[in-house]
């Protein structure tokens, strides 16, 4: 080294400075990356946060908000799931048979309320594989309790009671065709389903998302399906329809037609349900792209908000359209500018704080190495050729140890998240590569200028060699 | 080809807009240099290091935006010429210029270090240079003893020497004047010297010629005060075949050397 001894030690210390500085501003900058991070992922992760239940009172409240927003609602991205509405609190919803292969991936929406109300493995045991014949199917006779895992006994078993209520309210609103002996038969059934459906509770460890806790109970509605289909049937003897649907106590099992556990024709891809008209329903609005990563000039990225789509749920709002979205709704913004606002001052902070020490504790280090070597460097170029040499070291040095310092955080980091299991998207990289690069780009002229004297067009090396 | 400068008047050198000097030739308005050793004498502070400092390009301006009305060519190639630049002016110093400064001077490693990083051009002369020993602790005298075994290289054809004989001993000018010689005859070189304690030797000399005067102005501005002028002349003498001199001037030190022993022998015995 061409310092002297004391000098040697002072120029140590700035080094050493420099790369203190920098790694503790990028270990800081990485600290509130991961927790921004994290924040986001849960957030774009979040299945709650892609559907929204809107309001509708009565069945033709219902059928002019079809009319009039599905349309929209599809512009915006969005559609509404003709499967499964929320009744007094209750998710109806559809269980399709395994025989209806491919229509998982078709119903994207329907998978993700299986997957948001932990109702995945059920839908795939609810229809028994042995079957009796190609027309009959059994059915487990039960529905599951959404969020009953903290409810007291009590609790439960008024909550069932009710339950069983809402169905006989709404089987008796389905029997009014009915007469006769037709209607004894289907008294009949709707106490042999009613009577025998049980409660299931759900895995131990699974905890009722809080955005949608309000939902108490998940029932198949292919129960509904089964009281529907035994009013419309008008082909089948009386003495026949009373023997198309049997309980079978020791399966715990319905045993029942197989068309009847499909949706009735008149119901395909219609929410109306008109049986079910005395209380507000709420049907699901699928909006999957409603939280989205976005890249903010490629500098970091953040949360977009389909402020179109939002803008729009807000006005149904105000049209008596809420309850369950209204709430989620203003959580969604409230977290997302949080979060956004974390992650834009997050890197704010950084980028300036990086270029700032990456430019100036460089410049400082290449102004103390001319200041404290000006007399040997001039000494040396009298007899040799080492000008491009000398500023390409006081160039790289600080960048090798930015490049050091940074790559070794990141490093960390890395390992950091393999061995906590943690699958984040590690673009990262281009954040402490951008600042690198910018400022291994604009420390190169300025410590082209710290050396000026010995690189322009008046030569000084003389006077410079005896230490003025 | 052989080496030379070329010099057009005036040579003018500012610094910082405070000082100003320049050289002009008494006799024409050009001047060159080839090959012998130039012997330049004249006052202290009358520019001799300047003028030797502007052509081995460790001073003055160059490149197309050197003010200089007139210029130096070295081999033909400007000083001031477009493509100059201080990449040039540094290929030239390495490749052609050994550089004697007035002041001894030393990277702060050792003196082995100090030949490699400086010179390194031959393997076996890096043994007689110390591995541990740092040239700070040396005395001026044995400073410019390794400064001379460092810097001066016969394979550089053009020399420029700095008052290096101030501070030696008869010993070590003896050495110095048959280090100039060894070189001089293995290959001719062109060597500009300045001393201060040869002027009246090298005037009698019958072997060097009177080559040009040079007349030197300088001009110190400061602020709130009138303007300084001063004038001063530089002597400069050639001699195209030194190896004469330089014999005369190694028995000349032989001597010196016996007499000093004597002296020492002397002293001993008085003791």
């Amino acid at each position: 080294m061409l310092f002297r001894k004391t000098t040697r030690k002072r120029f140590v210390f700035l080094v050493a400075a420099f790369i203190f500085m920098m790694g503790f501003n990028s270990y800081s900058y990485i600290m509130r990356f991961h927790k921004t991070e994290i924040q986001k992922q849960d957030v774009l992760k979040e299945k709650a946060f892609k559907v929204f239940f809107l309001r509708t009172r009565t069945r033709s409240d219902c059928a002019r908000f079809l009319f009039q927003h599905s349309n929209k609602l599809q512009d915006y991205g969005s559609e509404i799931v003709n499967e499964a509405f929320i009744y007094q609190n209750n998710l109806y919803i559809n269980f399709f048979p395994l025989s209806l292969e491919g229509h998982k991936d078709a119903r994207e929406a329907l998978n993700l309320l299986y997957a948001l109300f932990n109702i995945e493995k059920v839908t795939e045991t609810l229809f028994q594989k042995e079957q009796n014949s190609d027309y009959d199917i059994k059915v487990i006779a039960d529905y599951f309790d959404h969020n009953g895992f903290w409810l007291s006994d009590d609790i439960i078993r008024s909550r069932h009671k009710l339950l069983k209520q809402d169905l006989t309210d709404i089987a008796d609103m389905i029997r009014e065709q009915l007469r006769g002996k037709r209607l004894d038969v289907f008294n009949s059934i709707k106490r042999t389903i009613i009577d025998n459906i049980k409660r299931i509770s759900l895995d131990e460890n699974y905890d009722p998302n809080p955005y949608l806790s309000r939902v108490e109970i998940i029932i198949p509605m292919n129960f509904l399906h089964i009281f529907t289909h035994i009013r419309n049937d008008t082909t089948t003897d009386v003495i026949d329809l009373g023997d198309s649907v049997r309980y079978e106590e020791e399966t715990g099992t319905i045993n029942t037609f197989r068309s009847f556990t499909e949706i009735p024709a008149k119901y395909e891809d219609k929410l109306l349900y008109d049986d079910m008209d005395i209380y507000p329903r709420y049907i699901p609005v699928y909006a999957p792209n409603v939280l989205k990563p976005r890249w903010n000039w490629l500098l970091y990225e953040d949360i977009d908000i389909e402020t179109d789509f939002m803008d729009y749920v807000e006005q149904l709002h105000f049209k008596g359209h809420y309850m369950f979205s209204y709430e989620k709704a203003h959580i969604i913004k409230d977290k997302v500018k949080k979060i956004n606002d974390d992650i834009y001052s997050n890197h704010t902070f950084f980028y300036l704080t990086d270029l700032s020490i990456g430019i100036a504790f460089p410049f400082m280090i290449s102004l103390f190495a001319f200041i404290h070597l000006k007399t040997e460097i001039s000494f040396l170029f009298m007899f040799k050729n080492r000008i491009r040499e000398l500023l390409f070291i006081f160039w790289l040095l600080p960048v090798f140890l930015m490049l050091i310092v940074k790559g070794g955080i990141f490093t960390g980091y890395l390992f950091y998240l393999m061995s906590q299991g943690i699958a984040l998207s590690s673009y990262i990289i281009f954040s402490l590569s951008l600042t690198f690069v910018l400022a291994s780009m604009v420390f190169y002229p300025i410590n082209s200028w710290c050396f000026s004297q010995f690189t322009g067009d008046k030569l000084n090396l003389y006077a410079l060699h005896k230490g003025r | 080809m052989e080496n030379h400068f070329k010099i057009t008047f005036p040579l003018i050198l500012e610094h910082d807009d405070s000082f100003s000097i320049k050289f002009v030739s008494k006799t024409s308005d050009s001047l060159e240099f080839s090959k012998g050793i130039y012997y330049l004498c004249g006052d202290n502070g009358s520019g001799k290091t300047t003028f030797l400092n502007i052509l081995a390009l460790i001073t003055g301006n160059i490149g197309k935006k050197a003010i200089n009305k007139g210029t130096i060519s070295f081999n033909g190639e400007k000083y001031n010429g477009d493509h100059f630049n201080y990449i040039r002016a540094a290929e030239i110093r390495e490749k052609s210029f050994c550089i004697f400064p007035q002041k001894a001077f030393f990277l702060p490693i050792s003196t082995r270090d100090n030949y490699i990083i400086l010179n390194g051009t031959e393997k076996e002369k890096e043994k007689f240079f110390s591995p541990q020993e740092s040239p700070d602790l040396l005395s001026g005298g044995q400073q410019q003893k390794i400064l001379i075994d460092i810097v001066l290289d016969d394979k550089k054809p053009i020399w420029f020497l700095d008052e290096p004989l101030t501070n030696m001993d008869s010993e070590r000018r003896h050495y110095f004047w048959q280090t100039l010689n060894k070189s001089f005859i293995k290959k001719p070189l062109m060597i500009f010297f300045i001393d201060h304690w040869l002027d009246h030797v090298i005037m009698k000399d019958e072997d060097f010629q009177h080559h040009v005067t040079l007349a030197v102005n300088m001009e110190h501005y400061q602020k709130g005060k009138s303007l300084s002028v001063e004038t001063q002349e530089i002597e400069i003498f050639r001699n195209n075949a030194p190896s004469n001199f330089f014999n005369r001037q190694i028995r000349d030190n032989e001597s010196g050397m016996s007499l000093q022993r004597d002296e020492s022998s002397y002293r001993n015995i008085g003791h």
